[in-house]
């Protein structure tokens, strides 16, 4: 098929708005209702990614050294965790500087007075990459930590990590279970309508056939409607959605709520073109079936 | 050429809609297709479009066998083939002209200026290019049907398809109608009229084709015709 002979054919479709705008405005909005719960999913899981990675960025691992190490071991395990994948930053922190920061915390406490010596020991703090601080990575990482020679201990929050990831994988499936859900009610509306169409426009499918018309050309009407009306809805989704957000959400909730990213509004565009051509397909298959 | 070689078809029901037709039909001939309603007059017709398939024997339309047919040949066939219709069968809400223009469109012609040229000449056969602009419901049912036939034409079909196509017209109008369609033949398209009517046939020139209950039955052949090809 030609550019022009698609561009006709484009227009075949969005002209059917023209002729039906009863329906095509019912089905605009039945789509857009089963979006808005889908966009909605999204924003709210999004927000909370973006909240998590902002803790990933605290997801740190203390290396406890033993005492009285030699400088050269220090050095030795220094290189060993600067070498470890997933490791952004290695601090070294000495007795001293624990020290300052545990009398910071404690007040008036003073732990020397008290014991007769500094029973903190020196240690690495590791700052991790934002790839690695998943739970295992973790893991993995301080358990190789805690093998090198010279190492007492290695502290991290693991119970902390593993409820978080568990959270977001749970988050993750209610979204695309949403998505699935979302998905399956936007193809029947698209099909539905797409279905009355054929109906209003049987004369014109027969003539087609009968003039020698082949199913593509007979298609591409309906399907760049179906795409259409998922991409309106989508579209008119999205921007009510941004409005609710800059103008209403400030005045009732504390939180600031941050609206979707580009990589995630580009997705939902996709999803909804995805559905617009699987919701017109599935009304046609019966249709094209009769051509014979 | 059309070939029916022994074709049989029977709807759900039982009705015999075609039964064992033996017909062939050259490029250039106008046969005049006559009987009863129910008579599988407009099976005959479907059988030629594979609208309809026989259960039994066959139908050749020039390269393309019922029998070996694959669901890209129908557009193919079909673009051979024109086909005016009792009920015309237009697009009420567009123009006469977009009405034949939509044929060429929608069969992959796209170059605009080829599309308006042909659009043009087949109006002008028929005798309503003045009337381009106008949409169907604001034409008589003769003028209708004429933009149904130039529809059909505009693809230069090599056999045209007629199916009762004066059935809607006064007589007037009719006989105008089957003015063009002795134009269209004698410009070298073979035709193929069902008819109620068989006295429209013209028994010098005309094949005259009988069917009931799904049995055809040749009552005329022009002598140029007369070596052989029908059977029931």
């Amino acid at each position: 098929m030609s550019l022009r002979g698609f561009f006709y054919l484009a227009r075949e479709g969005l002209a059917s708005a023209r002729r039906h705008p009863a329906l095509m405005v019912a089905a605009i909005l039945s789509i857009s209702a089963s979006f808005l719960v889908l966009a909605i999913t999204i924003l709210i899981t999004s927000n909370i990614e973006r909240s998590v990675h902002s803790l990933d960025n605290r997801r740190v691992i203390d290396v406890y050294l033993a005492e009285r190490i030699p400088a050269a071991k220090r050095a030795a395990i220094e290189s060993a965790l600067r070498a470890t994948a997933g490791v952004d930053s290695v601090r070294y922190i000495s007795k001293d500087e624990a020290l300052a920061a545990f009398r910071a915390d404690a007040g008036r406490y003073d732990l020397v007075e008290a014991l007769g010596y500094n029973p903190l020991p020196a240690s690495f703090r590791l700052e991790l990459a934002p790839g690695a601080a998943t739970a295992a990575r973790i893991e993995e990482i301080a358990s190789a930590a805690g093998e090198l020679e010279g190492v007492e201990d290695v502290r991290f929050g693991r119970e902390w990590l593993q409820r978080l990831d568990k959270a977001l994988l749970t988050l993750r499936l209610a979204e695309l279970l949403t998505a699935i859900l979302i998905g399956l009610a936007v193809a029947f509306a698209v099909n539905s309508t797409i279905r009355l169409t054929v109906l209003a426009r049987r004369d014109m499918i027969e003539i087609m056939k009968a003039v020698g018309a082949t199913n593509t050309y007979i298609r591409m009407p309906f399907l760049v409607e179906g795409v259409a009306q998922a991409l309106v809805a989508a579209l008119g989704t999205l921007i009510l959605l941004k409005i609710v957000i800059v103008n209403v959400s400030p005045r009732f909730l504390n939180a600031q709520v941050h609206f979707l990213e580009p990589r995630e509004i580009a997705g939902f565009l996709a999803f909804a073109t995805a559905l617009g051509l699987a919701g017109a397909l599935w009304s046609l298959g019966g249709v094209l079936r009769r051509s014979a | 050429m059309i070939h029916f070689i022994h074709a049989s078809k029977s709807y759900p029901g039982g009705h015999v809609a075609l039964d064992d037709v033996c017909l062939s039909v050259d490029r250039g001939e106008f046969v005049v297709i006559s009987g009863p309603s129910g008579a599988g007059k407009s099976t005959l017709l479907k059988a030629i479009t594979f609208e309809v398939l026989p259960d039994r024997g066959e139908v050749i339309v020039e390269s393309f066998r019922s029998t070996a047919l694959k669901g890209r040949d129908v557009p193919r066939v079909r673009r051979q083939l024109g086909v005016i219709y009792q009920d015309f069968k237009l697009l009420k809400d567009r123009t006469i002209y977009d009405n034949v223009a939509f044929a060429l469109r929608i069969t992959g012609v796209d170059h605009p200026r080829a599309i308006q040229e042909r659009t043009l000449r087949a109006l002008h056969r028929v005798g309503l290019a003045h009337r381009r602009h106008a949409r169907p419901l604001e034409l008589s049912g003769g003028e209708q049907q004429r933009v149904g036939l130039a529809r059909a034409i505009v693809l230069d079909p090599l056999y045209l398809l007629a199916d009762e196509p004066a059935g809607n017209l006064d007589p007037r109008a009719g006989d105008e109608l089957f003015a063009l369609l002795r134009e269209v033949h004698l410009a070298g398209t073979g035709v193929l009229l069902v008819t109620h009517n068989p006295g429209r046939a013209d028994s010098r020139r005309d094949r005259l084709v009988h069917m009931e209950n799904g049995i055809v039955r040749e009552l005329v052949r022009p002598l140029r015709h007369a070596a052989g090809g029908v059977g029931a």
